[in-house]
């Protein structure tokens, strides 16, 4: 029995926690001294108590995961930090509310790493998983229970309370995908008929993901909500790939997705806008292409260094502190800051995929691919479409972003990415 | 499975680079394209929070200055009017004009740095305070000129003819640049224009002024000499239409100096007919026109058009016809014949100076167009003094100064009352100051515009 102590990895990651605690207290005092020339202690508590919730979880991982990947839990903490931060710069306000999601998260995750001691229980309801995922997914299309914000109908409102349901769903979804693709890659990667010159396998085992393609597109029309109908359909077709590696899968999935797109763009004015203001944004600029504008003139702005923190104008951009929180910390971090950042989303995705191909059980495989590549594919494309190098499509950037039920997904995902970490290398 | 999670792993490997990439390519391969984007309102922030240089006259005197006023500074324009339209505006709302406009990257100081520590500073967000600039405009001149013009409609431009350095540029009505905010609606809807700065963008025909350049394109080809005696009617018959003297005067039958110094149209339209379209044009563009001159603050170009008929080449070798000219161009044909047949370059900023006073760049004369040779240039000059001496120039007589000059009265498109002209130089001997005069429908060039002339030529020469 190894103890509390002698656990290499978990010494590692404390390690890098320690180096992502004086980053973080740096850049809030940083903010803090552009305001008032004095620092108070007051703002730092801010960021103290999220890193003393690390160090909580760095214990409680210490303790029922010992094994788990090393990197993971001080990347979401840089993260997290980097994003207390960058809100409590831009509304002093909104940032308490982060502050109280965050611990939350916490505390959702550490239910997760306890309660889940062997993630194959995941794989006992898996029906019922994809009907609450689905469910989540639909219900804000229900009159009187959606609400529509900016465009968008994605959010369930309760009182003051609003919530969006499809973060939650993401993770059920991909669980269920997990499962089912592990029951049935071998049946799915069998041929039986030629249709249009490509094996495909029977129609009964292709019929879920058929329903997949079906779903992402009612989002897409239902909720208007380009973002969360790209990442599903784009996660699906990922796992779909890994758990057959039959190329053809990925091409047909891509001009199903390629048709529907473009059906959409022909039918749905806020497609059209999206795509038009991607090609020139300056044609519009006063109009509709004016976040996208404000958000370029942010990131330029920025340079290489950035002006540092405190010490731009992110406030111009619309809806800075959500969707657009990268184009805020590309104009006060510089392009050194943003490529860090882009490398530390890199970083977390390719450690999880790197577990998922030592992982010897195929659940356990597609569950890890499922839930960083998620991650991963969310971060490409919000920082892809804040700094247009694809379509905007409104979704979060994973553990930055203001918005509750974002924060919670995410933290949730973090606790399942770091239970499969911990088995595999256990198995190993 | 892991053959299909590998490439996973490059897909998002790739994706991620294409990222990194887009973002330098924003942050710092077309930064300057988007942040200059005239969209771009962060801009101005960033300026207002920064010292911007100082404009500084050649005696020492501040013409514009920032001064700081709570979090941003405001630009002062000590001198107001006197020097309005030579500085220009800097205003938030209405945009720069000017040296304000022309030399905005200096004023910021934009990329230049005096220290390691200011390329720091810019880094870290905070602008070091921007270049001065120190012209050659002299104040005393430029009042005198001012004076000198008074409230007549007009322009009066003074030059160094040997360096180019413009030492007085006046245009009536002025502004003050200092009221721009409160007064620019009023001063943009004004039909006498005020904001535009008639020594340099005005564009009036050159009436007798231009026979210089016939004159000088004539010599320079052998199709007359000084010497060549011509008949000068009251009234020329040309190709169907007549060519006349001012006032239909007679002149009987003199050399082409004498035609010159009484400025006889009916003998320069023969000249200008000797000459033929092709050659007259094409001196006209080696003096400048037809070309946008080189110059700090916003020109327009002087233009010829080649002559439609014989009658029309005849009208334009006196002046008339579609032919205009700026004030500015007008100096610098009389600077041509000063300064042994070299044009140089005009230019009003002498120095930039960052703030710690280093000079960071310094003006030199530079040739700009070379129409005639040093002989046509001494033979123009004698006709020039000639002029003054004793012909329609009289009244620019300095005592104890030899003046060069001539006088042009023009008749304006709208036939109103005639534009006078006067350009000339002082001293003859050498060269140091050349001065162009307009007076809009001001009435004869020697009677309306030589005093002007000779008050400023007598204060640059003081």
């Amino acid at each position: 029995m190894r103890t509390f102590f002698a656990l290499p990895r978990r010494n590692r990651e404390f390690g890098l926690l320690l180096f992502v605690s004086m980053a973080g207290l740096l850049a809030l005092a940083l903010v803090q001294l552009s305001r008032t020339p004095d620092l108070t202690a007051a703002s730092l508590t801010l960021v103290i108590t999220v890193l003393v919730m690390f160090a909580v979880l760095h214990i409680i991982v210490r303790i029922v995961a010992p094994d788990a990947d090393p990197f993971l839990l001080p990347i979401a903490a840089l993260l997290t930090v980097v994003g207390i931060t960058m809100i409590y710069r831009l509304d002093s306000e909104l940032v308490l509310s982060q502050w109280v999601w965050v611990v939350l998260g916490g505390v959702a995750m550490a239910v997760v790493l306890i309660a889940f001691r062997n993630y194959a229980q995941l794989t006992q309801y898996k029906y019922l998983t994809a009907l609450a995922g689905v469910a989540l997914l639909l219900v804000p299309i229900i009159p009187g229970v959606g609400s529509e914000i900016n465009g968008a109908r994605l959010w369930i409102r309760f009182g003051t309370f609003s919530f969006q349901p499809s973060e939650i769903a993401k993770l059920l979804i991909v669980i269920f995908l997990a499962a089912y693709l592990a029951e049935k890659r071998e049946l799915l990667a069998i041929s039986t008929r030629r249709v249009l010159g490509v094996w495909l396998p029977e129609a009964r085992h292709f019929g879920p993901l058929v329903l997949m393609w079906a779903i992402s597109l009612l989002v897409l029309v239902g909720e208007k909500d380009l973002g969360s109908s790209l990442l599903f359909f784009g996660i699906f077709l990922i796992m779909l790939y890994v758990a057959t590696e039959r190329g053809a899968y990925v091409a047909i999935g891509l001009l199903l997705f390629a048709a529907g797109a473009y059906i959409a763009y022909r039918i749905f004015g806020h497609v059209q806008t999206r795509i038009d203001i991607w090609i020139d944004p300056w044609l519009d600029q006063a109009d509709r292409g004016y976040q996208i504008t404000q958000s370029l003139f942010g990131i330029a702005s920025g340079g290489l260094a950035g002006s540092g923190f405190g010490l731009g104008s992110p406030s111009r951009i619309p809806a800075v502190a959500t969707d657009f929180i990268f184009s805020a910390i590309s104009e006060e971090t510089g392009l050194v800051g943003a490529t860090a950042l882009i490398l530390a989303y890199l970083l977390f995705t390719l450690r999880g995929l790197r577990i998922a191909s030592a992982c010897n059980d195929e659940f356990g495989a597609l569950l890890m691919v499922g839930l960083v590549g998620v991650f991963g594919l969310q971060a490409f494309v919000i920082i892809g479409g804040v700094t247009k190098l694809i379509p905007l499509t409104g979704i979060t950037l994973p553990f930055i972003s203001y918005g509750g039920s974002s924060i919670l997904s995410n933290f949730i995902l973090l606790g399942l990415v770091l239970r499969v970490s911990d088995l595999v290398r256990r198995q190993a | 499975m892991n053959r299909a999670i590998r490439r996973v792993a490059v897909l998002f490997a790739l994706c991620f680079v294409a990222l990194a990439a887009n973002l330098a390519y924003l942050q710092v391969i077309r930064a300057d394209w988007i942040v200059g984007h005239e969209r771009n309102t962060r801009n101005i922030e960033r300026e207002l929070a920064s010292k911007r240089g100082s404009i500084i006259s050649a005696d020492g005197r501040i013409l514009a200055q920032s001064v700081k006023t709570g979090r941003y500074y405001a630009r002062r324009y000590p001198l107001g009017a006197t020097t309005g339209q030579v500085t220009g505006f800097y205003s938030i709302k209405y945009g720069r004009t000017g040296l304000e406009a022309s030399y905005q990257n200096q004023l910021t100081a934009k990329h230049t740095y005096a220290t390691a520590r200011d390329a720091l500073n810019d880094l870290m967000g905070t602008r070091p305070p921007g270049n001065d600039l120190v012209l050659t405009l002299d104040v005393p001149l430029q009042r005198a000129a001012i004076r000198a013009l008074g409230d007549r409609r007009g322009a009066i431009v003074a030059l160094d003819p040997t360096t180019g350095a413009v030492r007085a540029l006046v245009s009536y009505p002025r502004y003050n640049p200092s009221q721009i905010e409160k007064r620019f609606r009023t001063l943009s809807r004004d039909k006498s224009s005020p904001l535009l700065n008639r020594a340099t963008q005005g564009l009036y025909p050159p009436g007798s002024t231009f026979k210089i350049v016939t004159a000088a394109t004539a010599l320079a080809n052998g199709t007359t000499a000084l010497d060549k005696v011509y008949e000068g009617p009251s009234v020329l018959r040309v190709y169907g239409g007549k060519v006349t003297n001012f006032e239909d005067e007679e002149f009987g039958t003199m050399p082409f100096s004498r035609a010159f110094a009484v400025s006889c149209n009916t003998i320069f339209a023969q000249v200008g007919l000797e000459l033929g379209d092709e050659k007259l044009v094409g001196g006209a563009q080696d003096f400048g026109f037809n070309r946008w001159v080189p110059f700090d603050v916003p020109t327009y170009a002087s233009r010829i058009e080649r002559p439609e008929d014989k009658l029309d080449l005849a009208w334009t070798a006196v002046g008339q016809s579609r032919t205009l000219a700026t004030p500015l161009q007008m100096a610098l044909v009389v600077a041509a014949v000063a300064n042994g047949g070299t044009i140089n370059e005009p230019y009003l900023v002498d120095e930039i100076r960052d703030y710690r006073g280093t000079v960071v760049r310094k003006a030199s004369p530079r040739a700009w167009q070379r129409p005639i040779n040093a002989a046509t240039a001494t033979k123009m000059k004698e006709l020039m003094v000639e002029v003054v001496e004793d012909g329609t120039g009289r009244r620019a007589q300095i005592d104890g100064v030899t003046v060069a000059g001539k006088t042009g009265t023009a008749e304006p498109s709208d036939k109103k009352r005639t534009h006078a002209w006067f350009v000339g130089f002082a001293p003859a001997e050498q060269p140091r100051v050349v001065v162009a005069v307009i007076v809009e429908h001001g009435g004869v060039g020697g009677r309306d515009a030589g005093p002007l002339a000779r008050d400023v030529m007598e204060a640059a020469l003081r």
